[in-house]
């Protein structure tokens, strides 16, 4: 039973991640493109033009 | 009213020139320092703590040899420090960073800045370099000629940059500069500068042009046969060392895992949890962690060959292939960071001016073969090619990974070809770039380099490919089998209904239903395909099979024609949901990801289809 409970909520938190940072994050500012790694996040976060 | 103070300073510099090394000298910050031109295409601000307990920010712009910004990020230069860039303040004064060793080209963009009237001070950098290659620069002569104080540095031991300090410190600011008056200077104007710089550099500088042991091996290395040759050659050996060298770590990691998941097995009761722990997280993520010592060995390499030099010459060799595909020369760094991730090298791209030539190295681009390509590609060639010799020491293996990589170039080379010829017909326009002393790398440098590529993989194996696999292990164990089922469970499971439906259009080309499952998630993460695979046989394996690495779970479940059209595939696929938003970014349109998407996909059908039946009838 315990098994079960963690093991769902592990799996919600982890649908719910993938959600914010593939669907929701650009929304609201955060930033979804890119790889995650520093170029991007450099490129992404400085972009000006 | 407070009286004016100097507040914001601009760095300024022709792209090489070592600005990057200095920005972080002034500012503490840490930033990639590279040795061919165009790496800095992000703005990027710092705090500068004057000696006089003022602070002042500093910005570090794109590197350019003039002010009339000839390509996006040269034009972000000319507007920033014009004062024209929406939002961001013109600078109180100027910071011109001066390649010591290439003076007569920084000489020119030191002269056009100081028309400004801004105040200035001049950062001759590359000291260190001139002096080894008995030049000689008389830099008080050099200041009075041009009016600004000229503080000789080596960015990357952080000298100079106190006297820098206290020469920006004692900058007065300007009054009456109107920046909006400037114009692009006319052909006369250019050639009054030229004839001005020459003037400066016959009063002040002595400078040998490269030293005789770079000319010398530059003989050698520029060589159109005997330069592309070695190029070759040593592409080759760095994929033979990609696989003779991991072994022993990757048997490291393997075996760690294998431990935890045994521990995992008796620590916890049989029940959901402790099969996501196991089936799921530790099969799964530790399936893509097994390579993290291929990919720092192929890092390895490409930073020293970029640190000591040779890239810049590497790009000069390619440049006449290049412009026979219809390629600008610019795009050359944009394909080459692409080989890391096509993200950045998509964004690189804004340093090629014309629309047209951008536009097709875009769509190139994901053709190189990136870093989360690579796990895919060393678990199918472990379990399906012979770890032997073709004579000379050449690995089987690693001539293998060598024509994939070789696969992505020359397509995306035929590709370009293809819209250049047929779609928008323009000549190719010439490419000037100035080729970098070779230089020692710097063993500090290239660690900081290592740490931060195992930290960006160590970083996506611990967010997006953890959650990913975690979502796998749920698609593929619900719903359970039904009472009596015969078969593994994870045929009923909705990651096996999934593969079924997909099966039919994935048929043709050699793809089973548990391929088929794993390009889908594929599609967030290149390796991930390779978590999931592991994580569906696990799931679908008998309890000895479960016992089995899943290279030779792979090796007895598919035949040799499905693995090479796999390989095939992956050279092709447009497998990367974060590449094509960029695209869409960048081209502001949604019409080049969906082309991008639709090029790609039907290579990478064509060329699965083309390798699975030719390889069914070569290996019967």
């Amino acid at each position: 039973m315990t098994q079960t409970v963690i093991t769902i909520v592990i799996v919600v938190a982890a649908a719910a991640w993938l959600i914010w940072k593939y669907f929701l994050a650009a929304r609201f500012g955060k930033g979804a493109e890119g790889c995650g790694c520093e170029a991007c996040d450099k490129a992404r976060l400085t972009k000006k033009d | 009213m407070a009286e004016k103070t100097i507040t914001n300073i601009a760095l300024v510099g022709c792209p090489n020139c070592g600005k990057t090394a200095l920005f972080n000298a002034l500012t503490g910050a840490r930033q990639k320092v590279a040795n061919y031109p165009g790496v800095t295409v992000e703005r990027k601000e710092g705090v500068l703590a004057l000696p006089d307990g003022r602070t002042a920010s500093l910005i570090d712009l794109p590197g350019t040899y003039s002010l009339r910004g000839r390509s996006p990020d040269e034009a972000i230069t000319r507007d920033v420090v014009l004062g024209r860039l929406a939002g961001e303040a013109a600078p109180d004064a100027i910071v011109c960073v001066a390649d010591a060793t290439n003076l007569r080209l920084a000489l020119r963009l030191v002269l056009e800045v100081r028309r400004l009237g801004l105040p200035m001070v001049v950062a001759l950098n590359m000291m260190d370099i001139v002096e080894k290659n008995c030049g000689r620069i008389d830099v008080t002569r050099l200041s009075q000629e041009l009016g600004v104080p000229v503080i000789p540095t080596v960015a990357v031991k952080k000298s100079g940059s106190k006297a820098l300090k206290l020469a920006l410190a004692s900058l007065q600011p300007a009054t009456g500069v109107n920046l909006t008056d400037w114009q692009e200077p006319t052909a006369q104007e250019l050639r009054d500068l030229h004839a001005e710089v020459e003037r400066i550099l016959k009063v002040s500088a002595f400078l040998a042009s490269n030293s005789a042991l770079t000319r010398k091996i530059d003989k050698v290395v520029l060589h159109p046969v005997w330069g592309t040759a070695l190029l070759l050659t040593l592409l080759f050996f760095i994929f033979q060392a990609v696989f003779a060298w991991a072994g022993p770590a990757m048997d490291g990691i393997k075996a760690a895992m294998e431990m935890l998941a045994a521990f995992v097995n008796g620590a916890m009761a049989e029940g959901p949890l402790r099969s996501l722990l196991v089936d799921g997280v530790i099969a799964g993520v530790g399936s893509v962690l097994v390579f993290l010592p291929q990919i720092l060995i192929l890092f390895f390499f490409i930073i020293l060959l970029e640190d000591s030099g040779y890239m810049a010459r590497a790009a000069f060799l390619m440049d006449k292939l290049m412009a026979g595909a219809g390629l600008h020369g610019r795009a050359f760094i944009p394909l080459l960071s692409s080989f890391a991730c096509a993200i950045p090298g998509i964004m690189a791209t804004r340093v090629i001016q014309n629309r047209e030539d951008r536009l097709v190295s875009i769509m190139i681009a994901p053709l190189m073969t990136c870093s989360a390509r690579l796990p895919v590609y060393t678990l199918i060639i472990g379990a399906f090619i012979p770890d032997e010799t073709l004579g000379f020491g050449i690995g089987l293996q690693g001539f293998v990974m060598f024509c994939l990589y070789a696969a992505g170039i020359l397509s995306a080379l035929f590709v370009s070809w293809f819209i250049k010829t047929f779609i928008w017909k323009k000549k190719a326009e010439p490419f000037l770039m100035e080729l970098p002393s070779y230089k020692r790398p710097s063993p500090l440098n290239v660690l900081t380099e290592l740490v931060i590529r195992a930290k960006i993989f160590l970083g996506r194996a611990g967010t997006i490919i953890l959650a990913i696999m975690i979502m796998i292990w749920f698609l593929c164990t619900y719903p359970a089998a039904p009472e009596g089922a015969v078969g593994p469970a994870i045929h009923y499971s909705i990651a096996g209904m999934i593969g079924n439906w997909l099966q039919p259009v994935l048929t043709p080309i050699g793809f089973n239903w548990q391929i088929a499952v794993a390009l889908i998630p594929g599609m967030a993460a290149r390796e991930v395909a390779v978590g999931a695979l592991s994580t569906i046989y696990a799931l679908s394996a008998n309890s000895t099979e479960a016992e089995s690495a899943l290279q030779p779970l792979l090796a007895s479940s598919w035949s040799l024609p499905t693995a090479l059209s796999l390989l095939a595939w992956y050279v092709f696929a447009p497998q990367c949901a974060s590449t094509l938003a960029v695209v869409k970014r960048e081209t502001n349109a949604w019409k080049w990801p969906v082309v991008m998407f639709a090029y790609m996909l039907v290579l990478a059908y064509a060329a699965s289809w083309l390798t699975f039946h030719i390889a069914e009838k070569v290996f019967p």
